[in-house]
């Protein structure tokens, strides 16, 4: 009988194994060679520490497009623009950077100056969301992911030996935190995407109370202001920032989630 | 010289005495108020005396008052200590019944103690002559617009483009007990900003020789567009009438009436006389360079510090802006400070609005940095308003401030982050610089776009959990279940243990051993029959099986079957085997039979 459960599970585990050495093998194929991506970006930093920021935010932005994404990207390719003078775009790619890596003290370092060489404005969130942000989407999940089997497996051990219950019942208790927060953690992440954040790239941008040129302008957006999209109607966009809310052309934004 | 504990006390308790005579000396007060001041005759006024701050107040005297009949109506005495702070008050009330009609005047008064005496300011009071006997008694229906109708106002109905002005809406009401809820339907939906309503002191009035009760709400309206506005809404009034019923207590009181709900609402619709505002666009005559769309009446002020700084530190500039009008949508005057400055924008700080009554504050700071040591002052800053009022342009002009400006002393280490003029945006970073760049990242893992926690295959993956622990759940039910009855474990042990017996028996077949074949035909049946009807081991006998069988309606070639294999176990296991010859087919035949056989009684429910 024993054996049985033994053999059965083992399949599984040999199944699910077989699953994802396929979707790895699917994704890796028609992969550019790790050797070059390396010479690419280390040509970029060769070309900032020059003084060529733009060549450099070119061979970044063309690891990008070719699909690796990853914070160091982002991060270096902030600050080629910045460099260049482009601040939005700057802010923009810190954003993403920091959106991987939340508690990465350099890219937060960065985002802050860039930030306030503008005197450009973030959505001012409340406690809960900033503390919530603290971990990425990704790391919400893997807890949660990760207390839900725990749970299962604790949940599974309960059923088949219940004369353990009073201690299986308070480990299965204990994992409910974690994955109370991963679920958390992830709603959070979903509620903000209702509302997503763009970035102001265009200097001198004015938020407008109607979606016409020459309308009267609301409100002031530096460039690089980190606004949350209300309504898309096309040309236009409504954006929030705060508890003001105006239009802007949509050219002068950029959506910071890359989907 | 050390005070024993008495005397501490002494001391204390006369200080607090002196305190406390002071504190009274500074609150004492009398006020003088009499409620309602307008009144049909008939209809009785209260006139109240309130004397704060002195023990013991001698009554007033409320001189004869031509028109009116009074009479003392009671004292009320109240004390409080809130905070350290004692307040005590005596109330006198006179009631004042009207004997004539027309407008009367009571007052001046002094009241006056021992010690000091008080001046209390005349009142003028108006009596209302009664209404037509016809209508009092009911004769004729009364138009319900006299009982009830509303009034819009506005100070005036010219006005500008983004001028905030007031409107006022009068409900007069007459003999009617209102309730709160009122609502207003039909306003324009756009063109005008309209703020919430916000009750103002009710009173009554006296329109046509009828008294009326008059509630009042005001709100603040902002123009958003030139154009012509007609205001007709519908007023929705809740009117609170009594209802027929008669109160299960038997009860005339208005207590009892509300709590048995003997008092129910009844929405009353009024449409009050429409108001027509004409919205006027700003002049472009006279519009001073670099309006912004103030309009209002406005004070601003400029702030500079600091003043003596080297090049390329921040100057703050703060500006305020605060008065009456549309401040919601007032921006900071730009700073036009050409080449000499790297200027910010500007930057709100803080912001204090009062939509009810239309003013409010705005704070902006702006930072602005010298590039060089040749500037010598902060050029004017101008902020122009349209005063509606005036119907002209106002300008504003603070400055020029005179800065002195030193040589940087540490140029690069300010300006660290140089950028090619032609972005012009961010060309300066001060005090420190953005942090370098990053290393190539460890592996290069390429983004899809499906991103890997909606991958389906990670997506299946976690219903694994559920679907393991839904069959673990079933298993462990079924293992209770077949624990806690032994019936039902036998029964489902039966097959298997019948399926064990024939496998033995065709080894026995194979092995040509007749009496190993028949021991484990007697196997099989007996442990089939023994489980499937739940008993004990030396309890089974053919006649038992066959009555069972019987009783769930087997046919009778199915149970002579059983029966002759029954008896052909018997003799074989008890001697009468006969030679030992095998007789291969036969025996085959037999177990082919209770196959057969087994497999019918599984289907019947013994």
């Amino acid at each position: 009988m024993k054996r049985k459960w033994i053999m059965g599970i083992a399949c599984g585990v040999l199944m699910l194994a077989g699953a994802v050495g396929a979707v790895q093998h699917a994704r890796s194929a028609g992969e550019t060679p790790a050797a070059k991506l390396q010479q690419t970006f280390l040509e970029a930093s060769r070309a900032y520490d020059a003084n060529r920021p733009a060549d450099a935010a070119a061979l970044y932005t063309q690891l990008i497009d070719q699909g690796y994404r990853s914070k160091e990207l982002y991060f270096n390719l902030g600050n080629s623009y910045f460099k260049m003078g482009k601040i939005g775009l700057a802010v923009l790619n810190y954003r993403r950077a920091w959106q991987m890596a939340p508690r990465d003290p350099d890219i937060q370092a960065n985002l802050r100056f860039a930030l306030q060489s503008t005197s450009a404005s973030t959505p001012p969130y409340k406690a809960v969301t900033r503390f919530l942000f603290k971990c990425s989407l990704s790391e919400w999940i893997i807890l949660a992911v990760s207390a839900y089997w725990a749970a299962a497996v604790v949940l599974g051990v309960l059923l088949l030996w219940r004369q353990h219950r009073v201690g299986l019942g308070r480990t299965l208790a204990a994992l409910l935190l974690p994955l109370a927060l991963g679920l958390a953690g992830i709603l959070n992440v979903w509620i903000v995407r209702q509302a997503p954040e763009w970035v102001v790239v265009e200097p001198r941008q004015q938020a407008l109370y109607a979606p016409m040129e020459g309308s009267k302008a609301h409100f002031a957006l530096p460039e690089g202001s980190i606004v949350r999209l209300k309504e898309d109607a096309g040309a236009w966009l409504k954006v929030a920032l705060g508890s003001q809310s105006g239009y802007v052309p949509s050219k002068a934004c950029v959506p910071v989630d890359i989907r | 010289m050390r005070m024993s504990r008495r005397q501490t006390g002494y001391v204390l308790t006369l200080a607090l005495c002196a305190w406390m005579t002071a504190l009274r000396g500074w609150t004492a007060s009398v006020e003088f108020d009499i409620q309602p001041r307008i009144l049909r005759a008939g209809e009785a006024a209260t006139c109240t005396f309130t004397i704060r701050g002195i023990d013991n107040p001698p009554s007033p005297q409320l001189p004869p008052v031509q028109g009116f009949r009074s009479s003392f109506a009671g004292t009320q005495q109240s004390y409080s200590f809130v905070n350290g702070q004692k307040d005590s008050s005596v109330t006198f009330t006179y009631q004042l019944v009207p004997i004539q009609t027309g407008k009367f005047t009571i007052g001046p008064l002094t009241y006056a103690t021992p010690d000091q005496s008080f001046p209390l300011p005349a009142i003028d009071l108006e009596i209302a002559a009664p209404e037509s006997s016809a209508s009092q008694q009911g004769e004729t229906p009364e138009d319900s617009s006299d009982l009830l109708f509303a009034v819009f106002s506005t100070e005036t109905t010219d006005v500008y483009n983004q001028q905030v002005f007031d409107i006022v809406l009068s409900i007069y009401s007459q003999g009617l007990n209102l309730g709160n809820d009122i609502s207003l339907m039909n306003m324009p939906a756009s063109g005008l900003s309209l703020q919430p309503f916000q009750e103002l002191q009710g009173g009554r009035q006296v329109i046509n020789n009828k008294v009326y009760d008059v509630r009042r709400f005001r709100a603040k309206v902002q123009a958003l567009t030139a154009g012509t506005f007609k205001l007709e809404p519908t007023i929705q009034v809740p009117v609170r009438v009594q209802s027929e019923r008669r109160s299960p207590l038997g009860f005339d009181n208005s207590f009892f009436d509300d709590f048995f709900g003997m008092v129910r609402t009844q929405p009353v619709h009024i449409s009050p006389k429409p108001l027509e505002i004409q919205v006027s666009a700003l002049p472009t005559e006279g519009r001073p360079p670099g309006y912004a769309g103030a309009v209002g009446q406005f004070a601003f002020e400029a702030q500079v510090k600091p003043t003596d700084v080297s090049a390329g530190d921040p100057i703050t500039l703060t500006i305020q802006i605060l008065g009456r009008g549309n401040i919601e949508n007032i921006s900071a005057p730009q700073f036009v400070a050409g080449d000499d400055f790297k200027v910010y924008d500007p930057r709100l700080v803080s912001k204090d609005s009062d939509a009810g009554r239309g003013i409010g504050r705005k704070t902006f700071e702006q930072v602005l940095i010298p590039r060089s040591e040749k500037v010598k002052e902060l050029p004017a800053l101008v902020f122009s308003f349209f005063d509606p009022e005036k119907k002209a342009y106002e300008t504003i002009r603070r400055g020029p401030y005179p800065i002195v400006v030193h040589p940087s002393s540490n140029a690069t280490a300010r300006i660290l982050q140089a950028v090619p003029s032609h972005s012009e945006a961010s060309t300066i970073i001060l005090g420190t610089d953005i942090i370098y760049l990053k290393p190539a990242p460890a592996r290069w893992i390429p983004a899809h776009k499906c991103p890997w926690y909606l991958h389906p295959a990670f997506l299946a993956a976690q219903l694994l959990p559920v679907a393991v622990l839904g069959l673990l759940f079933l298993a462990v039910m079924r293992r209770e279940q077949l624990a806690g009855d032994v019936a039902l474990a036998r029964r489902h042990q039966a097959p298997r243990t019948a399926r064990a017996g024939l496998r033995k028996a065709e080894s026995a077949i194979s092995k040509g051993d007749r009496k190993a074949f028949y021991e484990a035909i007697w196997k099989t049946l007996s442990s089939y029959f023994g489980h499937r009807l739940n008993l004990a081991p030396g309890e089974l006998s053919a006649d038992i099986v066959l009555s069972a069988l019987n009783r769930a309606h087997m046919s009778d070639s199915d149970m002579e079957c059983i029966r002759v294999l029954f008896e052909h176990c018997e003799r074989a296991r008890f001697g009468d085997v006969g030679a030992d010859t095998v007789h291969e087919a036969q025996e085959r035949g037999i177990l082919e039979e209770l196959t057969q056989v087994l497999r019918k009684c599984e289907r019947l429910k013994l």
